[in-house]
């Protein structure tokens, strides 16, 4: 049974309810998935794709997005955005129709997803009519979350049909480089 | 391409190198890499069915040191082996613990009878009637206070009453009419934690009676961090230490909490009289794996049990691949540099980085259509989460 407190029926601005937490809560965050068919800059939403970048890349994290190829001009401006960013892998699946958005966060019980019909498009936000489920990781509701990151994480990614076409190619600290083959930093 | 990821590495059953019991619960079986803790905490819970009868454990480390896989296998290798000295078969219950900032141990007590059930419960009362001449006598027996045995029988009854029965022995307060109807005397938290803590006791004295042994497993119990009123922590407290105590003989538990020592733990956990009880032996720290050894034989062993070995020697002489049985689907340098970033830093050492460096590796490798994890792919994935 469902745990009202912690999966919410959200119907506005269903990605934009995922972006707000995502943004406003000062959690430190794991990772990120975004799971979207179409995606856009989100140009004159609360927040937009550069922003989102933009903290990606400030806060180092982990981001894996899996959509469809870019066709139209909109989603190619938009994974411009992306491919400039080196914490973002990009896969493109072409049969992909959901819309599955999950952060991890420490603590785990901050960590939360969204999942419903809303593409990451300004369009999505601001004009169509979508309907969506918050799942926060807390008491019923975390089990959720892990079974949408384990989805979106391992299970999406392995997909044949999951071509990559960024990987991350970001090193945490500049300090880091290659490890030889006889184990010196 | 024409053949899935599983295949493609080997895979012995399974779609990913992920291990989460959380979502696969058949990975409960896999504990690997430390078998000095393993057998140490097998024999502290072989020697607490003797004294106090079920174990009391309570299990800390650093994030992502391996808790949750811990709690999982101790209870899988309960069920699938239980040890000479557990007087009845371990009925083992999970629960991830919620607590906010305001909430009291009658929280706990919901949350630890919600995970229990009442269907279970309510079996138990079945097979101790089906068992008993004299089946009220019997439950009397498995309780001092008569409220709680009359709640039991209520609930062995269905129906309305047992539901309201059910709801008593959780905790909620019910209205003075309901409270009637299923003939007790006052709601169960009026007085204190003792009545709660003596429900649930009844509970494991009810399935002791009928051949089980009732052991829960509480993770995420530094959530309790959270509490910031004095008499919710002070109730919190009085829970734990009724269920530590040597008067508790028919509740077992093992609590995991996130914490580097046992000064971080929440409190209430961990006060002295609490740790006298259940003693320290029976604190046990997941320790990161760090050393280079261990961080190898951990990635050796889980190679062992994901991987199907045939299919993978055959195929590292089909396409003479620069691997070996033990090491594949990484090559011997991609292996040792595997273990040498995951050894750069102690605090990032865990399991849970590790596990996750190979599942990252290999879906790189994936991406690349290479058969193997080579020194690339390996540099290319650990520093994002060794660095």
């Amino acid at each position: 049974m469902a745990d009202g407190r912690y999966i919410r029926l959200v119907t506005e601005k269903t990605v934009e309810h995922f972006l707000e937490r995502l943004f406003l809560r000062g959690m430190p965050i794991r990772s990120l998935c975004l799971v979207s068919p179409f995606i856009n800059t989100l140009e004159g939403a609360r927040f937009t794709l550069a922003d989102l970048s933009e903290k990606i890349a400030r806060e180092q994290i982990p981001t894996y997005v899996v959509t469809r190829t870019p066709v139209e001009p909109y989603q190619q401006e938009a994974m411009a955005i992306l491919e400039e960013n080196d914490w973002v892998e990009i896969r493109y699946n072409d049969s992909v129709h959901a819309k599955v958005y999950i952060t991890t966060a420490l603590p785990e019980s901050e960590s939360f997803a969204l999942f419903g019909s809303g593409n990451l498009t300004g369009r999505s936000i601001a004009a169509s009519i979508e309907v969506g489920m918050i799942v926060l990781a807390h008491g019923q509701g975390r089990p959720l979350v892990e079974e949408l990151y384990y989805w979106a994480n391992n299970r999406l990614r392995i997909l044949e049909e999951s071509k990559l076409h960024q990987p991350i190619r970001a090193r945490r600290k500049e300090k880091w480089v290659q490890l030889s083959k006889t184990g010196s930093v | 391409m024409g053949t899935t990821f599983k295949d493609w590495f080997c895979l012995s059953g399974r779609e990913t190198f992920t291990i989460d019991p959380k979502v696969n619960p058949s990975d409960s079986r896999f504990y690997f890499g430390r078998d000095p803790l393993r057998d140490r905490m097998r024999k502290q819970i072989s020697r607490a069915f003797i004294d106090p009868q079920v174990p009391k454990m309570m299990i800390y480390g650093a994030y992502g040191s391996g808790k949750t896989q811990t709690l999982h296998y101790l209870a899988y290798d309960l069920v699938n082996g239980a040890p000479k000295s557990c007087k009845g078969k371990p009925h083992v219950v999970h629960l991830d613990i919620e607590v906010q900032s305001k909430s009291m141990a009658e929280q706990w007590h919901l949350q630890m009878m919600e995970a229990l059930r009442m269907a279970t419960v309510q079996e138990w009362l079945q097979a101790l009637f089906v068992k008993s001449a004299n089946f009220e006598q019997e439950v009397d027996k498995l309780t001092d206070d008569p409220n709680i045995a009359m709640a039991f029988k209520q609930l062995r009854g269905g129906g309305d009453l047992a539901f309201n029965a059910w709801r008593w022995l959780t905790g909620v307060k019910l209205a003075p009419k309901e409270l009637v109807e299923i003939k007790v005397t006052r709601s169960l938290v009026d007085i204190g934690v003792g009545d709660m803590v003596a429900a649930l006791q009844a509970c494991g004295n009810l399935a002791r009676a009928v051949g089980a042994c009732l052991i829960f497993f509480i993770d995420e119990m530094e959530e309790l961090i959270n509490i910031k009123q004095g008499d919710a922590a002070g109730s919190w407290h009085q829970y734990t230490r009724k269920l530590a105590d040597n008067s508790n003989s028919s509740v077992g538990f093992v609590i995991g909490f996130k914490a580097v020592t046992v000064d971080e733990a929440p409190k209430m956990l961990v006060r002295e009289d609490i740790l006298s009880r259940i003693s320290r032996a029976n604190m046990v720290e997941l320790e990161t794996l760090s050393a280079p050894a261990n961080v190898k034989t951990f990635v050796e062993e889980m190679l062992a049990h994901l991987v199907d070995h045939k299919a993978a020697d055959k195929l590292i002489k089909a396409k003479k691949l620069s691997s070996s049985e033990s090491k594949y689907p990484f090559s011997a340098t991609a292996f040792d540099l595997l273990c040498d970033y995951a050894c750069q830093d102690a605090i990032k050492s865990t399991p849970r980085n590790i596990i996750r460096t190979i599942t990252d590796c290999a879906i790189a490798a994936w991406d690349a259509q290479k058969r193997i994890i080579d020194d690339d792919i390996v540099n290319e994935i650990a520093p994002i989460i060794f660095g």
